[in-house]
């Protein structure tokens, strides 16, 4: 037991953490202007405390805006010291994801697929060693790298499984068509446009039903897991391009380069400081720190 | 720091039971998803543990939904409908529009009458009561204009402003 958990726990290629860093302090930054554009807008209604759902305490004490806005202001800083990275990362993660939370819940805001996906990523990079420096050129625990995987695994294999079992309009393409013109999620001229045309919408419903069943097994393998990415890839691509889903999808793909296989990655890092030794010297400067 | 480094032999065990439980967490979580979809029935003995499973369900565009939806409310002042613009009175939005048009919100009783109060006492008249109105409307393909053809509504109830909570239609001495 003791030697396969030491096989298992064996140190592995760890610059993928030191990109998901920053590309999460990215995302989180775009998650907070994403949602709270207009501070002002959403503390006018009196009735906002009707949306705060379980958060009782709302209605009881509401911001002001000038609480609201300071707290906004505080989680982008919060963000920006995550992309900046250094032994208080892990602290600006706390301080990003304590200013999100009270903004959602004091603003009545809606909590739903996106945030839950924020709070496991939230989780993943904490329990990662994004807080050092130098990760390029070092090998850490494998756990946090896991922890990564299994939630990937259930959220891109329950939510096809669902639409396998559950929805038949998903393989006819009826499901998908449907969504293109919804007045909130969707409804851009190119996503109306597509929902024209049903047997192209089929042909993308079966490549969301690919994609969605796949990359839960890919992932897992080395030979595959970039495959896998690159699949997740284009999904969130086109979730962007054509519907309105939140953070959902650059949260997601920000905790990418921490999934990829450390065997590949450290491998495409040899090859890139091989081939680029001043270009690569200059990333790893910037991105990790390094001296 | 040095460049190698891995959890500590002493944890290693803990760290491994707790991703394994985190797995059957997210494998166990899937029939309650599929519940909320409503394709599966929960045994009565699952019915409390589901908010525990909360964020592991990951229920996103699963379900065909051919139709817009939106609540409207009437204010009857004097017997007469008075429109209420909810909008301007709520102009919060979520993601997914107005937050009173989610069912979530207007199945909850708490957030239902908490609304019904706020509005008797803003809207002018004042009403006697709020009726509640459900409307759908098919949604139209190949097209960004979405026209509110083929409505549907399906009046759920009335709030007396008197607090007296609501009442469904087709009931005595309801308009």
């Amino acid at each position: 037991m003791s030697r396969w958990l030491d096989d298992r726990f064996a140190p592995a290629w760890a610059g993928g953490w030191a990109l998901t860093r920053v590309l999460f302090g990215f995302a989180m930054i775009d998650a907070q202007c994403r949602r709270f554009r207009g501070i002002e807008d959403a503390l006018a209604a009196p009735g906002v405390s009707l949306a705060a759902g379980p958060a009782r305490v709302f209605e009881k004490v509401m911001l002001s805006p000038s609480w609201a806005w300071t707290l906004w202001v505080l989680g982008l800083a919060a963000a920006v010291g995550i992309v900046a990275g250094g032994r208080a990362t892990k602290l600006w993660v706390l301080v990003f994801a304590a200013c999100h939370v009270i903004l959602l819940l004091g603003l009545g805001q809606d909590v739903r697929a996106p945030e839950r996906v924020m709070i496991w990523a939230t989780a993943g990079v904490l329990f990662g060693p994004i807080h050092e420096r130098g990760l390029l050129e070092a090998r850490r625990s494998p756990a946090a790298r896991w922890y990564l995987m299994l939630v990937f695994s259930s959220l891109y294999g329950s939510t096809g499984m669902m639409k396998l079992v559950d929805e038949p309009a998903w393989w006819a393409g009826n499901a998908l068509t449907y969504d293109l013109v919804d007045r909130f999620h969707a409804g851009g001229a190119l996503a109306a446009a597509l929902s024209g045309h049903p047997v192209l919408v089929m042909l993308m419903g079966w490549a969301t039903l690919v994609i969605e069943l796949s990359v839960p097994l890919l992932l897992w393998f080395r030979a595959t897991s970039p495959l896998a990415l690159l699949l997740g890839m284009s999904l969130h691509s086109s979730i962007e391009l054509l519907m309105r889903v939140g953070p959902l999808g650059t949260t997601a793909v920000s905790l990418y380069p921490a999934v990829l296989h450390p065997d590949v990655g450290g491998r495409l890092w040899a090859t890139a400081c091989a081939r680029w030794p001043r270009g690569t010297h200059r990333f790893a400067r910037i991105v990790d720190g390094a001296p | 720091m040095g460049p190698e480094r891995t959890t500590p032999r002493a944890l290693q065990p803990f760290v491994a039971a707790a991703l394994v439980g985190l797995a059957l967490y997210f494998v166990a979580c899937w029939p309650f998803a599929r519940a909320q979809l409503g394709t599966v029935t929960l045994p009565a003995w699952a019915a409390p543990l589901a908010p525990w499973t909360w964020l592991g369900r990951w229920r996103m565009f699963t379900e065909l939904r051919p139709y817009h939806h939106d609540i409207v409310i009437d204010a009857l002042v004097d017997g007469r409908p008075e429109p209420v613009d909810l909008a301007a009175l709520y102009p919060n939005h979520w993601p997914d529009g107005p937050g009173y048009t989610r069912d979530d919100f207007y199945r909850d009783p708490r957030l239902v009458a908490a609304l019904d109060t706020d509005l008797c006492a803003r809207v002018p008249g004042p009403p006697q009561s709020l009726r509640w109105t459900h409307l759908r409307w098919p949604k139209t393909l190949g097209s960004r204009d979405q026209p509110r053809g083929g409505l549907e509504r399906e009046v759920l109830w009335y709030a007396a402003c008197d607090g007296t909570g609501p009442v469904p239609p087709n009931q005595p001495g309801v308009p």
